[in-house]
């Protein structure tokens, strides 16, 4: 075994309990693609790599046969390899690497040998995919910028703001080479927009495809969906209202266009449904509403009369079919546990990969035949792990102060003695559409759950209003309320768990990132029930916020336009204009190269609070965007929240 | 200015060129750009001969970087001498005290380090091998020692970043620079050792040897950052024992420690406030160093004297006044006299240096229609003597004439302000002008050459036919006191009434036309261009370079969080509504005036996410908006290639709407 592998093996014989260190080595693991003889399965696997000068993750791609039997790791070498497909006679898998420098596609016969080189891409790609006539591989991507590297050089490399927006087109690139060996790539579509997800027509012959003003989040809003002839190049738009559309599926008998569509204005919290679009007349039908309104596309059934679709459905999730007629139908929820996000179906529609994961359980990729839906493990990342010292972790339900029902999953400390209390940990999600599922709690993460519960401390994580799976009223009910209803909601969980006699009252501690950082910063000025607060990445000035971060139109959405069409709400709404009664000793978390939630936002908080003399210190990472990325600096910010709660709570 | 690294100021000294070209007919950003500037004059010992920096850029196919060399002049009249060379620049000229050595700073190896050249000719050899960053040095009067400033990383500060653990906790280990000590000779098998002499708790900032070479005066911050100035102490150092004595220790901020030559006084500048103001009022002070009395002499007109050093029984001291600087003699008894003003133009205070023996000065100079070029003069004597022929062979194109003009604001308040008129101006002709403001706002427009590069280039406005004006509107330097404090709690209020009755004034002259007004300013002046077009649309374009844009934000992004509280009464939490009343984009609703904004990606004083606010706010607002971000760069530009980009779009902008 080489030794980039080092963190694999573990004697569960030396475990003692968990720790960010042993967090570090699960394993994630993405969804597995089966093939289309429904013979095989493909995933990949990734683990950090922190020897020496390295701190990264490292993705490899796996395969077995859908029984388990056979597994084997396919791709090898200190460069990942990611987001593999099958050839559509289930004879190759096609990957994409960066081992030349560039990220490029490659595909590795099944039954034996290396990996060949099909694509000798110089700029930067995006998604890829297999024509199902096997023929053709469509990507996008963006052909290198020559005048930029030169400028760059030549320290000329002042950057007008919005202008030249890096757009992908997408382009095309035969499967097997020409006689001379090569494989000529050609520009398949481009226009005054960026090309991110696409699909290809059944016959091979069009690709529906996501266009938006530019890469930028901000116009993810503004995605349309176009379509384009190959033989003729000719481009039209199918779906271009100034509503958001996305997730082209094209039925199998190529007659329509499956896509999600938001509520037609986009300038408020709103949901999104499917839509189905007959690609003659370009005429459109909205199916049913979904439970969540907030429906991902997974794929058509075979026999062109329901779409299945994933969705986030409390602190779990499930796969619905949505039969082109009628209400959408629950068709798998796992028993326990979350599984995806992603969720593959082979092109002949006989078997669907998953990954699936409990609290207590790490993530493992598995596929499932569609005619059962039951699923069978094929991957083995994680089987060597430890499996005691884990807290239990319990869905639990409260109401709010104003009678509203929340929930959230309390993780009870390991050993939990009934007839004590101990010290909790909220901590609170981003988003603030996102929610707390049930997943492995021994993960690597921000935020060390199971390491947590092994010092004897209890972590609840709720879903206050806002969050999502629990339907849009929900989700929308923070509308120009934040640090209002969601404040209490999560200030009751609390309440709850002490009422429970599981929390000590005298020792509580808060935490949370991005919109979880944003309550984190509220709460110190609400409320000095907590004996100590870690803000990660998190919001301190919504007027500042909104004039600085990459999605200004979603901050319109929370508060009813941007900040100057609204001052008082913004002003009111933001943790600093309250910072005056905050006492709370504060960890502030921060990436340098956040662009969601800008370093400055931490830098204001950080300064206010010491100005005041407030216990404050302020950490910030290099290289880091909203979601930290570098294994050396999670394991940091991991053991950094147990030392800041050990250090004003103790054991 | 006392400390002028510490303000929202931007004094941006450029010029000097390798650029090839035809003839030039016309006054261009690139011909700009071939002037030098001229830095750091030090007369020898003896005051027979002087040395001096020349700085121009360095811009071919990969380098854009300024480039600075050290020149010598052996007696008046004589041709200068280059005796640096090469593509690292080479700065801080001084003479040894026996007058044969010159000493200075160059980052040749790498890193800076301090070398010396003889003047009698060879290369110049190594004195120091400092491996971390060092920032200055100072020779023993005895010549036998050279004391430096430095900082020293933790030797696994650079393994962390190699193995990306570099995370950074904010104000957690402070680089404090500590005192070094290196012999100036070194042994006979060529190695010198240097011996760290303070412990690094403090940040020695500023130091000065004793005549007697045994104790060195230092001042000292709690840490680095540009927030700590007005925590500023002095102690002296035993250099045999290490033996430390704090010296004057008030809520004042003292600095600049300067021995008599007799070592009977030690003279330094200290606030006039506890704790000092941020718009700065000082004094000097004199610490018999028998007794430890301080006396505290009188106050000298705009009362930031910025010390020079000893000269017999008096200290000298440079000051703005109004557009001009002026050198003043304080007698130990006081009061000060004047003793320099140039007849015309300005010297650089930065650059002036008193030598050893306190009877020779050393200066840049330079005016309004004169290039820079470095001056020796004889503190009894008044006259200066040109040493440099830094730009004195460059062509001599037309220059819009520049004078000096006052007016009367709204509330009566006398303001002056810099007119610079078009290249062959007609009376009564109404042309384009641009208004533009200086930074601070405790910076001041003085008689600098009008045909430097800098961020604002007011010969090629003039050459093409606009008229520019430089208010200096309360709350700047060089008028005193009392109208530098006049805005505080009150930015964009009376100080915008300056600069509006300032360009109501060049209307009423019959010089501008008020349909084709500009206006454009850096830092503080990029606050006032954010702020002016809140309020009037009489202007038909906008530049703001760096500006502060949202008071409340700025306070907690910037590196001098203590800078606003000062002005505004009490920090945001507790002022709010001042915050909020005097931040431009409070009333971005009403900006209809095109804009552009220029900012620097590595601007810790201003960040660039002042920029962000309000460019984003003008876009959504519809307002025709553009901004240009510039990588590396800090609050004031230094790149040469992009110093050149902000001069041509600042034309660029100007010529579109108001041309």
């Amino acid at each position: 075994m080489c030794a980039r592998f080092v963190f694999v093996l573990l004697s569960s014989a030396a475990f003692a309990q968990w720790t960010p260190q042993l967090s570090m080595k699960v394993k994630t693991v993405t969804a597995a693609v089966p093939s289309p003889d429904g013979k095989f399965a493909v995933w990949t696997e990734t683990h950090a790599v922190m020897e020496g000068e390295k701190s990264e993750s490292l993705t490899q791609v796996y395969l077995a046969h859908s029984d388990s039997t056979g597994r084997m790791q396919l791709t090898r070498g200190e460069k990942s390899s990611n987001a593999p497909a099958f050839s559509t006679d289930s004879t190759w898998v096609f990957f994409a690497s960066d081992r030349s420098g560039k990220r490029n596609l490659y595909r590795i016969a099944v039954d034996g040998g290396e990996a060949e080189q099909i694509t000798n891409w110089t700029g930067t790609m995006g998604a890829y995919s297999v024509s199902p006539n096997g023929k053709w591989i469509a990507f996008a991507g963006r052909e290198p910028d020559s005048v930029i590297e030169r400028a760059k050089r030549e320290k000329r490399d002042f950057r007008v703001v919005d202008e030249n927006p890096a757009n992908q087109s997408l382009w095309i690139v035969p499967v097997d080479p020409d006689a001379a060996g090569k494989r000529a790539v050609k520009q398949a579509a481009s226009g005054p927009y960026h090309i991110g997800q696409f699909d290809w027509s059944p016959n091979s012959q069009r690709i529906a495809y996501e266009t938006r003003p530019t890469p930028d989040a901000d116009d993810g809003r503004k995605s349309d969906i176009y379509e384009v002839d190959l033989e003729t190049g000719h481009i039209r738009p199918v779906a271009a209202t100034s509503a958001t559309e996305g997730e082209p599926r094209y039925s199998p008998d190529g007659r329509y266009l499956a896509f999600v569509r938001t509520a037609q204005s986009a300038k408020r919290i709103d949901g999104s449904r499917i839509v189905l679009l007959t690609l003659n007349d370009l005429k459109t039908r909205e199916l049913p509403l979904t439970p969540d309104q907030s429906p991902n596309l997974a794929a058509w059934a075979r026999d062109g009369l329901r779409i299945y679709f994933t969705e986030g459905l409390h602190t779990r999730n499930a796969v619905y079919a949505m039969p082109v007629d009628g209400p959408p139908q629950v068709v798998f929820q796992p028993s326990r546990g979350a599984f995806g996000p992603g969720l593959a179906f082979n092109k002949t529609g006989t078997h669907a990969g998953l990954t699936l994961q409990t609290p207590d359980e790490p993530v493992e990729a598995y596929v499932m035949q569609v005619a059962s839906m039951k699923p069978v493990r094929v991957s083995a990342a994680n089987v060597d792990l430890p499996k005691q010292g884990l807290g239990e972790t319990r869905v639990i339900q409260w109401k709010s102060k104003d009678g509203k029902e929340v929930e959230g999953l309390l993780t009870l400390p390991v050993n939990y003695d009934k007839s004590k209390r101990y010290p909790l940990i909220l901590n609170i999600h981003g988003g603030p559409a996102g929610a707390f599922s049930e997943t492995f709690i021994g993960a690597s993460g921000l935020y060390p759950i199971a390491s947590f519960a092994a010092r004897g401390w209890a972590v609840l994580r709720a879903n206050p209003r806002g969050s999502t799976s629990y339907g849009l009223p929900f989700r929308a009910a923070n509308f120009n309320d934040w640090g209002g209803g969601d404040y209490q909601d999560l200030m009751s969980g609390v309440d709850h768990v002490i009422a429970m006699g599981v929390a000590d009252p005298n020792k509580l501690a808060v935490m949370g990132w991005s919109y979880g950082g944003y309550m984190t910063n509220w709460v110190v000025t609400q409320t000095n029930r907590f004996k100590c607060a870690a803000t990660g990445a998190g919001l301190s000035n919504l007027i500042s916020m909104w004039g600085t971060n990459d999605i200004p139109t979603t901050l319109d959405a929370y508060f009813d336009g941007a900040w100057f069409e609204q001052p008082d709400g913004y002003i009111k709404m933001s943790p600093l204009a309250h910072i005056q009664n905050a006492t709370t000793p504060h960890l502030i978390l921060h990436g340098q190269a956040d662009i969601r939630v800008p370093t400055s936002q931490g830098s204001e908080m950080y300064t206010a609070l010491k100005r005041k003399g407030v216990p404050a210190e302020m950490v910030t990472y290099p290289r880091t965007p909203h979601g930290p990325q570098e294994p050396k600096f999670v394991l940091d910010i991991m053991q950094r929240h147990i030392d800041w709660v050990a250090k004003y709570i103790g054991e | 200015m006392p400390h002028p690294t510490t303000r929202l100021w931007i004094a941006v000294a450029l010029a000097g060129a390798v650029l090839a070209q035809a003839p030039t007919t016309t006054w261009t950003p690139e011909f700009s750009m071939q002037f030098k500037t001229v830095g750091a004059v030090a007369p020898s010992p003896d005051g027979s001969m002087a040395v001096w920096t020349q700085t121009q850029p360095f811009m071919d196919a990969d380098h854009s970087e300024m480039l600075t060399h050290i020149f010598l002049s052996r007696s008046a009249g004589s041709r200068p001498v280059q005796l640096t060379r090469g593509d690292k620049s080479a700065s801080s000229p001084s003479f040894s005290p026996d007058g044969r050595m010159v000493y200075f700073v160059s980052a040749r190896s790498g890193k800076n380090n301090v070398y010396r050249i003889s003047i009698a000719g060879g290369e110049a050899e190594m004195v120091t091998d400092f491996k971390g960053s060092l920032e200055q040095y100072e020779v023993s009067p005895d010549g036998k020692t050279v004391a430096f400033t430095g900082y020293e990383p933790p030797a696994d500060q650079e393994k962390n970043k190699k193995e990306k653990r570099d995370f950074q906790v904010v104000d957690a280990s402070p680089e404090n620079f500590s005192i070094y000590l290196i012999p100036a000779e070194a042994t006979a098998d060529g190695k010198r050792a240097a011996r760290k002499l303070t412990d690094g708790k403090r940040h020695v900032v500023e130091l000065s040897w004793s005549p007697d070479s045994a104790k060195i005066a230092f001042s000292h911050w709690p840490a680095p950052g540009a927030d700590y100035w007005t925590k500023s102490e002095l102690a002296e150092i035993d250099v045999t024992s290490g033996a430390v004595k704090a010296l004057a220790v008030t809520h004042a901020q003292a600095a600049k420690p300067a021995y008599s030559r007799d070592g009977r006084y030690l003279a330094y500048s200290k606030s006039g406030s506890e704790p000092p103001r941020w718009a700065f009022d000082g004094r000097i002070v004199l610490m018999n160093r028998a007794t430890g009395e301080n006396r505290t002499l009188p106050a000298s007109y705009d009362e930031q004297p910025s010390l020079l050093g000893w000269s017999g029984d008096a200290v000298l001291f440079t000051e703005a006044k109004h557009t001009r600087t002026a050198i003043y003699k304080m007698p130990v008894d006081g009061p000060a006299q004047e003793l320099f003003e140039p007849a015309k133009g300005v010297f650089g205070a930065g650059g002036t240096h008193l030598n050893a023996n306190g009877n020779y000065l050393g200066m840049p100079m330079e005016s309004v229609d004169e290039a820079p070029e470095a001056y020796l003069m004889a503190v009894s004597t008044n006259a200066p003597v040109r040493v440099s022929r830094a730009n004195v062979d460059m062509p001599k194109l037309p220059l819009g004439r520049t004078e000096v003009i006052r007016w009367k604001s709204k509330d009566g308040l006398d303001v002056e302000g810099l007119l610079t008129y078009p290249v062959n101006y007609e009376a009564g002709k109404k042309v384009p002008v641009i208004l533009n403001i200086h930074g601070g706002p405790t910076g001041v427009f003085s008689e600098s050459f009008i045909g430097r590069s800098g961020l604002y280039p007011i010969a090629v406005f003039a050459a093409r036919g606009y008229a520019v004006l430089r208010p200096n509107p309360r709350g700047s330097s060089g008028y005193g006191r009392q109208f530098r404090f006049a805005n505080y709690n009150d930015w964009g209020g009376k100080d915008y009434e300056d600069d509006q009755t300032g360009v109501d004034k060049v209307i009423a002259m019959g010089l501008a036309d008020p349909d084709r007004l500009a206006i454009m300013g850096w830092s503080y002046g990029g606050f006032m261009t954010s702020w002016t077009i809140t309020q009037t649309h009489r202007f038909k374009a906008a530049v703001i370079g760096a500006g502060v844009t949202n008071l409340w934000s700025f306070t907690g992004t910037a590196d001098i969080p203590g800078f606003l509280p000062d002005y505004f009464g009490g920090e945001p939490w507790e002022k709010f509504d001042n915050f909020q009343k005097h931040s431009p984009i409070t009333y971005v609703k009403n900006v209809t005036t095109p804009t552009l904004l220029l900012h620097g990606e590595a601007d810790v004083r201003v960040p660039t996410s002042q920029g962000y606010e309000y460019y984003h706010a003008l876009k959504r607002e519809g307002v025709t908006a553009k901004m240009v971000v510039y990588p590396r760069t800090p609050h004031g530009p230094q790149e040469p290639k992009f110093i050149l980009d902000i001069m041509q779009r600042h034309l660029d902008w100007a010529d579109k709407y108001v041309r």
